[in-house]
């Protein structure tokens, strides 16, 4: 493969850049705090699900780790990282699908990035930013490619499938659930090269599944080596494979109006990627029969349905888990569209250039028109120099999502001349850690409490004994939810703590030991 | 998109189970009536309870569900029936999130039948229930709480006829007079004067009862040591501000020892009663803290 880009490619890359650059200082939503918070803890030194809790696979944390550890644990720092990963995506993408040649026009695989990448930054809030979903549509990427190009050569069929299988390793400390795409690539390739190409089966079984194995077994085995000596190996089997399953019986999570009005959505936000994609599938099956288009039509399918099994979320962001399916296959669409109007004098002409690049502004319109207020927002928070001034241009970022006017208006409490010191306890959104400064107290965590299985409920106020947080903030719909889903812990609460503020977003408790204390000292 | 393939769509996924908003689960809306129902600060049985959800209201964001309960009333030792209640609740289900909700109960409101308001007399007036005759039954007055019912009661040779208000309570109980709890002001008053006769175990009654955790044992504790038996004096209420649905107040207690308790109070209306709007968290009735550790509210 070679590093060679035109000046589409060049101009690909930079809008991508841009796209990525007005996200950098996007506030965190709710899970993206969670994720911070628990990343700083591995930072501390702690040990995710002993010392911080939470039923996500550890990947996601160690992204945020990693990421903070670089460039630092703030919006910037976590938003740069990743755009420095989609940015590599989308040179690998340039180069990966030059060189599978399912284009007939140069041009298209110089666009690929911007229906990918492009789109998710485009339609990117602060609750999708930086979630698993987008995220893992790159390492996804890397699996399959391998895995192809691995069918497609005799030399290095080895070490491409050891690395397809290690990306592939690396995709389910994000997700158990990927498992049935990133399998199904591995599968249609083993069948491709027994069927297809007429090699041995056995010898094929072989060659192909035990590099991949190998792969998949190093960063399991890395994970799995370091909670048995931390000792934590039965909670995080626990954590991961048994509590996932038993959340769908036991948390009463109601019908699926939300996955229609999830799908409703989908539909009509990216109707154009949509029906090109569609389109796109039609093509490539019954024209272009191609290995690797196939396999994106399942990555496709497949996502929908592993959407469709993650019944405790259903939230917007899971659909970015098909950006780069659907951006591929709706360029497959273009591309079929642009061979067949290409040998019209029109369409070459600098006015048919025009019409169509004016065409693709109309449709993408909406799109495009999002990225103002991000591009003003970004310049306002890259010119305030001052951490105040941040905070002011954070805070006055109007949108239903962004918490952060909500957090700093209760955590004012925590800073006050007279105020107790200590970790605290948030059920609320995590925002609350990262934005005050202090520790969540105990290993579980509050912003999903309606999560917790029974058995979670006696531990978590064990928790609260032991750890004894300074205050404790019951935000927005857990005073009614919480001595719903545990009056054991509402008691608790109510008898070793008292209030401290109380409206409507929420109660402040703060500890009587500690308070008395204090009050010694005074 | 245009509204053709809008329909289109949503036409496709209304082949799918469950494409509207669904109503609570019955065992959600069963729960929650009992809860509801805890405010009678007596045992209770529910014998028979149905549901009858009508259409998600999509602008005021309730699921409208008309509950149909009966109920028997125990006596505090749970042995006697003292009552039996067939009520039709017209209740307003918002979603908290997953499958939890709150309920707001609005209890539907009826003429007293004939035979209630002979038992009711009968036992007012201590006198047999062939002795009580009903002239008539009124409809209700705009802005009264009560049915004017007109009756005849034959004592000793003589015939004495009376008109008495009758009122419902929210649990469906029937009682001669006008309740104590329909305005704001009238429910810590008459609140405190319980409080004051040291019948603090029936303050649960004037609580409102959307949750499980509630008025308990430390509340009423801490009600007793801040307000002992005989240690009202004075109270006094300002500030008075009515909603459709809530009001505030501040109430001003004088001790008999001259101490002073001050404090703001919230109040919701429950059909035709007004009781503190209390999730069981932020107790109220308890001595100012010593410190002031930023609390602004």
């Amino acid at each position: 493969m070679k590093l060679h880009f035109t000046k589409l490619d060049i101009f690909v890359l930079i809008i991508i850049a841009f796209l990525g650059f007005i996200n950098l200082a996007t506030p965190f939503g709710g899970d993206q705090a969670l994720f911070i918070t628990g990343s700083q803890a591995l930072a501390d030194g702690k040990t995710l699900y002993k010392d911080f809790w939470d039923y996500k696979p550890p990947g996601i944390y160690y992204f945020y780790y990693i990421a903070g550890s670089i460039f630092g644990f703030t919006e910037v720092g976590i938003h740069l990282f990743e755009l420095l990963l989609w940015l590599s995506f989308s040179i690998f993408l340039i180069i990966s699908l030059r060189y599978l040649n399912i284009f007939e026009n140069r041009y298209i695989v110089s666009l690929a990035p911007l229906f990918t990448a492009g789109i998710y930054y485009i339609s990117s809030t602060i609750f999708t930013l930086t979630q698993v979903e987008g995220i893992i549509n790159s390492f996804l990427y890397l699996t399959l490619f391998l895995a192809i190009q691995a069918s497609k050569v005799e030399k290095r069929k080895f070490i491409l499938l050891t690395f397809s299988g290690l990306i592939g390793g690396i995709v389910l400390t994000f997700k158990l659930m990927f498992l049935p795409i990133i399998g199904m690539f591995w599968l249609s390739t083993f069948i491709y090269t027994v069927f297809i190409q007429k090699q041995n089966f056995v010898k094929t079984i072989k060659e192909f599944f035990l590099p991949v194995a190998a792969g998949l077994a190093i960063p399991l085995l890395i994970l799995f080596i370091y909670y048995l000596q931390t000792g934590i190996l039965e909670l995080v089997y626990k954590t991961l494979i048994v509590y996932p399953p038993r959340l769908l019986n036991e948390v009463p999570l109601g019908g699926y109006s939300k996955l229609y009005r999830l799908f409703i959505w989908y539909f009509d936000k990216f109707q154009i990627m949509i029906a090109g994609g569609i389109l796109g599938i039609i093509i490539s099956l019954f024209y272009k029969k191609d290995l690797f288009l196939t396999n994106l039509i399942f990555w496709l399918l497949l996502g929908i349905v592993v959407i469709v099994l993650t019944r405790i979320s259903w939230w917007r962001y899971h659909t970015h888990l098909l950006n780069v399916p659907v951006g591929i296959l709706f360029l497959v669409t273009i591309d079929f569209i642009s061979s067949a109007v290409k040998k019209y004098k029109f369409v070459n002409s600098w006015i048919g250039k025009l019409a169509i690049i004016l065409t693709f502004f109309v449709l993408f319109y909406t799109e495009v028109k999002a990225c103002f207020p991000k591009t003003r927002y970004t310049f306002k928070y890259l010119k305030a120099s001052a951490e105040i001034e941040k905070k002011n241009v954070i805070k006055g970022l109007t949108d239903d999502n962004n918490k952060y006017p909500y957090t700093y208006k209760n955590i004012d409490i925590l800073n006050k001349p007279n105020s107790l010191p200590g970790d605290i306890f948030a059920a609320s959104t995590p925002l609350f850690y990262y934005l005050s400064g202090r520790s969540q107290a105990t290993p579980l965590n509050g912003w999903i409490l309606e999560l917790f299985l029974k058995e979670q409920w006696p531990e978590f106020i064990k928790q609260l004994k032991e750890k004894q947080p300074a205050y404790i903030f019951i935000g927005d719909k857990y005073p009614d939810l919480v001595p719903n889903l545990s009056p054991e812990t509402a008691q608790f609460i109510k008898e070793n703590y008292t209030v401290v503020r109380s409206n409507k977003s929420g109660i402040w408790f703060v500890n009587k030991k500690q308070l008395q204390n204090y009050s010694a000292v005074k | 998109m245009s509204s053709k393939v809008k329909i289109f769509l949503f036409s496709i996924l209304l082949l799918l189970d469950g494409c509207t908003i669904e109503p609570p689960p019955e065992s959600e809306m069963e729960k929650l009536t009992h809860w509801h129902l805890q405010a009678l600060n007596l045992p209770f049985e529910i014998t028979e309870i149905n549901f009858f959800p009508k259409e998600y209201n999509r602008k005021e964001k309730y699921y409208p569900v008309t509950i149909k309960v009966k109920a028997n009333i125990l006596d505090k030792d749970k042995k006697n029936i003292i009552y039996t209640v067939d009520n039709t609740y017209f209740v307003k289900f918002h979603r908290i999130l997953y499958e939890y909700w709150l309920a707001h109960f609005n209890l539907v409101r009826e003429a007293p039948v004939e035979s209630i308001v002979k038992d009711i007399c009968s036992e007012k007036f201590s006198v047999d229930e062939k002795n009580v005759e009903v002239i008539s039954i009124n409809s209700i007055p705009d802005n009264q709480y009560c049915y004017p019912v007109e009756i005849t009661i034959k004592n000793k040779g003589t015939n004495s006829t009376f008109t008495l208000p009758f009122h419902q309570d929210e649990f469906g109980i029937w009682h001669i007079g006008v309740s104590k709890l329909i305005t704001p002001e009238s429910t810590v008053r008459s609140f405190l004067s319980e409080v004051n006769e040291g019948n603090t175990d029936k303050a649960r009654r004037y609580f409102s009862y959307g949750y499980k955790l509630g008025y308990d044992e430390l509340d009423q504790k801490n009600l007793e040591e801040l307000f002992p038996v005989g240690s009202i004096k004075d109270v006094a209420v300002s500030d008075v501000i009515t909603r459709n649905d809530t009001a505030n107040l501040n109430l001003t207690v004088v001790k008999t020892n001259l101490d002073t308790f001050k404090t703001n109070l919230e109040f919701i209306k429950l059909g035709i009663e007004w009781r503190f709007n209390y999730n069981g968290w932020d107790w109220k009735f308890k001595p100012a803290d010593s410190i002031n550790l930023g609390s602004t509210e």
